[in-house]
C-alpha cells in the first residue's frame, strides 16, 4: 500500500508593497500589480503583505513593513519581495530593500527624486564591497557620498534578484548595474509583463460603431511630458468629428481646462478619478487610445495594456520603450514638430477606414503577455527560480548583519570610554539585555 | 504611603513638556502624602550609538533601597528611563525613541540605510519590548502614545492625560494682536512654518516666541527667514518665561499656534483652551488632535505656511469667529476633568501596582 503523500507546505513570502487600500493608492503600480496577481499566486505561496500603514488589506496577513523583521524571526520567509515604483509613496520601499534585502520589481529604472532622508548619503557601495569582503572597514559615518545618476543603482545593486516591468529597464539594468550583493555566478533577473484584467471579447467592427462619432480616449497628465498639448493641437484640426474622453486625477482640474480652453475644444469630457479601473471602463466603451509620453521618466503602462487589450487602435512615442512593441500593434508618433499633424493624418484616416477602429494584433499581444494570470504564472516560475539564490544570499546576509551587530557593540563601548572596567560594566548589561 | 521614584530624562540646558510632566507629578504625589523623589540622568541623541549605553545605564542602576528605606514604585517616563529594573514598575510614557518608530524614514529621523543603523534600531526595539513588557503597570500621555506603543511593539497600555500644570491660574483678556507659540525650538515643532507664514499675515499681527533652541543651527536658520521676509519688527523670541508671564501671554494672544508634527501629547493645546483662546493648528499635528477640532475650538490646517498664514488671517480678519473657538475651548476644559481633578486618575493608575503582591 502506498504512503500518502504529505503536502508540502507552501513557500512563504514577504511582499512589500503599496497596497489598493483607501483612495490614496487608486493610481499606483504596486497597488494594481498586487490585486490583480495576488489572488493567483496565493494557491501556490504564504503570502505576508507589509506597507507602511497599519491598515489591513482584505483577508491577507498585513502589517507595517517596520515590524517585518520580528515576522522574519517567528517564522523565516523563503522569499522576500518588493515592488518599486517612481513614487514618493514608496519610499519606504527604497529603505527597505536595503535593510532586508530581497527580489524587488523595477517598474521605473529611472527615479525622478533622490530619495528619503535615510538614503540620501548612502554608502551602499562600500556596504556590497565589505558584503564581498573587499573592503575590511565599514563605511565611514562622516563621509559624503554623491549619487552618480537617476538610474537606480543604489536599489539595483542591493536587489538580490531584479525583476522588470519595462524590457528597455531591464536592458538599462543589464548595462549598467555592475556593483550588486548578487555575486557573477548568483545574477539574475527577469523581465515581467505588467498585468491585466482580462476583457469580454468585444469581436470585430460592426456597423453600429463604424456610425459612431470617433471617440479619443486620452488619461496622460497636462504636463508638456504626457504631450497634452500636441494631442489637443490634433483634436482641434479635426473639429467636431472626434470627441475627446479625457481621464485625470481631481487635482488636474484647473490646468486641464486651461488647456482645454487655450486650444478651443469644446467636444471633450473631463473625467475624474485616474485608475487602472476606472480606464478599463472607459476603454470598453471603444475609441482610440492615445499614449504618448517623451521622458525618461514615467511609463504608459498599466494603461497602454488595458487600451491594447480591449483592441483598440493606440498611438504612442517612438521613444524609449515602445520599440518593444510589435511593428503593427500600435501607432507611433514621433516626437516633434510633426507630431500634432502625425496625429491627426492618423486619426483622419481611422475616420475614413472603419475597420481601422478595431486592432486585434494589438488585442493578442495584450492577451498573451499581459494578461494576469498568465503574469502570475511567470511570477511562480520567476520565484521558484530564484529561490536558491535568495536562500543563499540570504544566509550571507544573516551573517553580515551579525557582524554590524559586533560592529556596533564595539562602537557603542568604545563611546563608553578607554576604561576597560567601565566597558565591561556596560557590556555587561547589554549581555542581560541581549544586546 | 509610598516611597516612590519618578525616573525623568533631562537633556541639560533644555526646558520642556517633559520637565513641566515629572514636575508636576511630584507635586501631586507629594500632596497625596507619599515621599517622593526624582531621579534624572541626562540624554544626548546624537551620537546615536550613545542610546545603547545610556539605556544601559539605567537599565545598570539599584533603585530597590536607600538608606534603610525601600522603594516601593518607580515610574519611568520617556527613553530610555523605562530599562531602569524594580520589582513594581509603573510607566507614564512620554515617547520611545521615535526616530526607529513613526518618524523612521522621515527628515526628523538620523536612521540610514547602514547595517549598524539597522542593527541598533532592532536593538532598541526589542529592547523596548523586553523593558516595558516586564512594568506592572503600562500607560501613556495620550491615545498617540499608547496607540504607537501598540502599533509597533504590541503592547497595550491605558490614556492617562497630563492635566494642566497651572490649573486654576489660566484667565483670558482681551486680544493684543499677536499670535504666540510656545514650545522647544526645533524642526518637529515646525514653528518654521509660522515664520514663513507671516509674510502674508496682515502687518498688524505679530508674533511672541517662546522656547529655547535644542537643535544646532536652528536660530540661524529662523534668523535668516526672518532676514529674507523683513519680519525683525514682527517676530520676537521671548526665550524662556516663568509661569505669570507665560499666562500673560496666553491672556492676551489673538490665537495660539501649535502645529508639530505628530505631537505625542502637547501641553500648549490645553493651556491655549483654558485661556480662552483658538488654537491654530495642522492635520497631522497627532496627539494636539484629540483636543482641537476644525471649527469648534480651533483651526485644523493643511501644513502648509500658505495654509496656516490665511488661517490666522480668518482671525485677525474676525475677531468674533476667534472669540468663539476660544469660549469652546474653555468649555472643553472645564467638562473635561484636565484640570486639577484629572491627577486623581492618574495618580490612581500610576500606583496601582502597590495594591499587587510581586
Amino acid at each position: 500500500m502506498r504512503e500518502a503523500k504529505q503536502s508540502e507546505a507552501k513557500p512563504r513570502v514577504a511582499w512589500f508593497s503599496l497596497l489598493p487600500v483607501g483612495a490614496t493608492n487608486a493610481d499606483s503600480l504596486s497597488a494594481n500589480f498586487s490585486a490583480n496577481t495576488l489572488p493567483w499566486l496565493r494557491e501556490h505561496f504564504e503570502i505576508e503583505l507589509f506597507h507602511n500603514s497599519f491598515e489591513t488589506y482584505q483577508d491577507y496577513p498585513t502589517y507595517h513593513y517596520l515590524t517585518a523583521i520580528e515576522r522574519q524571526r517567528e517564522r523565516p520567509f523563503d522569499l522576500v519581495f518588493y515592488q518599486l515604483e517612481d513614487s514618493k509613496a514608496c519610499g519606504f520601499i527604497r529603505i527597505h530593500l536595503g535593510l532586508m534585502p530581497g527580489l524587488v520589481l523595477f517598474y521605473n529604472f529611472i527615479l525622478s527624486d533622490d530619495g528619503p532622508e535615510p538614503i540620501l548619503n548612502s554608502a551602499w557601495q562600500e556596504t556590497v564591497e565589505k558584503f564581498h569582503g573587499k573592503r575590511s572597514e565599514w563605511p565611514d559615518r562622516l563621509a559624503e557620498h554623491k549619487k552618480e545618476s537617476r538610474y537606480a543603482l543604489r536599489e539595483a545593486g542591493l536587489a538580490l534578484v531584479a525583476l522588470f516591468s519595462s524590457e528597455k529597464d531591464h536592458a538599462d539594468f543589464k548595462r549598467l548595474a555592475k556593483k550588486r550583493l548578487a555575486g557573477p555566478s548568483e545574477q539574475l533577473s527577469f523581465y515581467l509583463p505588467f498585468p491585466i484584467a482580462p476583457f469580454p471579447n468585444r469581436g470585430a467592427c460592426s456597423a453600429s460603431r463604424v456610425a459612431e462619432p470617433l471617440t479619443l480616449l486620452f488619461c496622460g497628465k497636462p504636463r508638456i511630458e504626457y504631450r497634452a498639448h500636441k494631442v489637443l493641437e490634433a483634436l482641434r484640426a479635426l473639429g467636431s468629428k472626434v470627441k475627446l474622453r479625457w481621464l485625470i486625477d481631481a487635482s488636474e482640474e484647473a490646468q486641464c481646462l486651461r488647456l482645454l480652453n487655450e486650444f478651443e475644444i469644446g467636444n471633450v469630457e473631463l473625467l475624474s478619478g485616474r485608475s487602472p479601473e476606472r480606464w478599463s471602463q472607459l476603454v470598453e466603451q471603444g475609441g482610440v487610445a492615445v499614449h504618448l509620453l517623451f521622458s525618461v521618466f514615467g511609463q504608459v503602462f498599466p494603461y497602454l495594456q488595458i487600451s491594447m487589450s480591449a483592441g483598440l487602435p493606440c498611438f504612442v512615442s517612438d521613444f524609449g520603450g515602445s520599440e518593444y512593441l510589435p511593428e503593427n500593434s500600435v501607432y507611433r508618433i514621433s516626437p516633434g514638430e510633426s507630431e500634432a499633424t502625425q496625429l491627426t493624418l492618423a486619426l483622419e484616416r481611422i475616420l475614413r477606414e472603419p475597420s481601422l477602429r478595431e486592432n486585434l494584433c494589438a488585442r493578442s499581444f495584450a492577451l498573451e503577455n499581459h494578461l494576469a494570470q498568465n503574469v502570475a504564472h511567470e511570477m511562480v516560475l520567476a520565484f521558484k527560480r530564484a529561490q536558491p539564490i535568495f536562500s543563499e544570499l540570504r544566509g550571507r546576509w544573516e551573517k553580515f548583519e551579525a557582524a554590524a551587530q559586533v560592529a556596533l557593540r564595539e562602537e557603542a563601548l568604545s563611546l563608553v570610554g578607554p576604561d576597560a572596567e567601565q566597558q565591561g560594566f556596560i557590556a555587561q548589561v547589554f549581555r542581560d539585555l541581549k544586546w | 504611603m509610598a516611597n516612590i521614584l519618578i525616573l525623568g530624562v533631562k537633556i541639560p540646558f533644555v526646558h520642556g513638556g517633559q520637565d513641566v510632566l515629572v514636575g508636576t507629578l511630584q507635586r501631586e504625589l507629594k500632596k497625596r502624602g507619599h515621599a517622593v523623589d526624582l531621579v534624572e540622568l541626562p540624554h544626548s541623541v546624537m551620537p546615536k550609538e550613545r542610546l545603547l549605553s545610556q539605556a544601559a545605564l539605567w537599565r545598570a542602576l539599584e533603585l530597590e533601597e536607600f538608606g534603610g528605606a525601600k522603594v516601593d514604585l518607580i515610574i519611568a517616563t520617556k527613553f530610555p528611563s523605562y530599562y531602569a529594573r524594580h520589582k513594581r514598575k509603573s510607566i507614564w510614557l512620554v515617547h520611545q525613541h521615535r526616530a526607529i518608530y513613526d518618524l523612521f524614514g522621515s527628515r526628523y529621523s538620523d536612521f540610514s540605510d547602514d547595517p549598524r543603523d539597522e542593527a541598533l534600531r532592532r536593538k532598541l526595539m526589542d529592547g523596548d519590548r523586553q523593558v516595558i513588557g516586564e512594568s506592572a503597570f503600562v500607560s501613556g500621555i495620550s491615545q498617540n502614545v499608547v496607540r504607537r506603543l501598540e502599533q509597533y511593539n504590541g503592547i497595550k497600555g491605558e490614556t492617562l492625560y497630563p492635566p494642566l500644570p497651572l490649573a486654576g491660574r489660566y484667565r483670558s483678556a482681551d486680544f493684543q494682536p499677536y499670535i504666540l507659540s510656545v514650545s522647544r525650538l526645533c524642526s518637529i515643532k515646525r514653528v518654521d512654518m509660522l515664520i514663513k507664514a507671516m509674510p502674508i499675515v496682515h502687518n498688524f499681527v505679530k508674533l511672541k516666541i517662546v522656547g529655547t533652541p535644542d537643535e544646532p543651527g536652528i536660530m540661524d536658520y529662523f534668523k535668516n527667514e526672518i532676514a529674507k521676509h523683513h519680519l525683525w519688527d514682527r517676530v520676537e523670541f521671548l526665550g524662556r518665561v516663568d509661569d505669570e508671564a507665560l499666562l500673560d501671554l496666553y491672556a492676551n494672544a489673538l490665537a495660539v499656534y501649535y502645529a508639530p508634527h505628530n505631537e505625542d501629547y502637547g501641553y500648549v493645546t490645553l493651556e491655549a483652551f483654558a485661556s480662552g483662546k483658538a488654537l491654530v493648528t495642522a492635520h497631522d499635528s497627532g496627539g494636539v488632535l484629540e483636543f482641537a477640532k476644525h471649527e469648534e475650538n480651533s483651526l485644523v490646517l493643511e501644513p502648509t505656511s500658505d495654509a496656516i498664514g490665511h488661517g490666522i488671517n480668518r482671525l485677525a480678519a474676525d475677531p468674533d469667529l476667534a472669540k468663539r473657538l476660544g469660549a469652546r475651548g474653555m468649555e472643553f476644559i472645564q467638562s473635561s476633568g484636565l484640570g486639577d481633578a484629572g491627577w486623581d486618575q492618574v495618580v490612581g493608575g500610576l500606583l496601582s501596582p502597590l495594591g499587587k503582591e510581586q
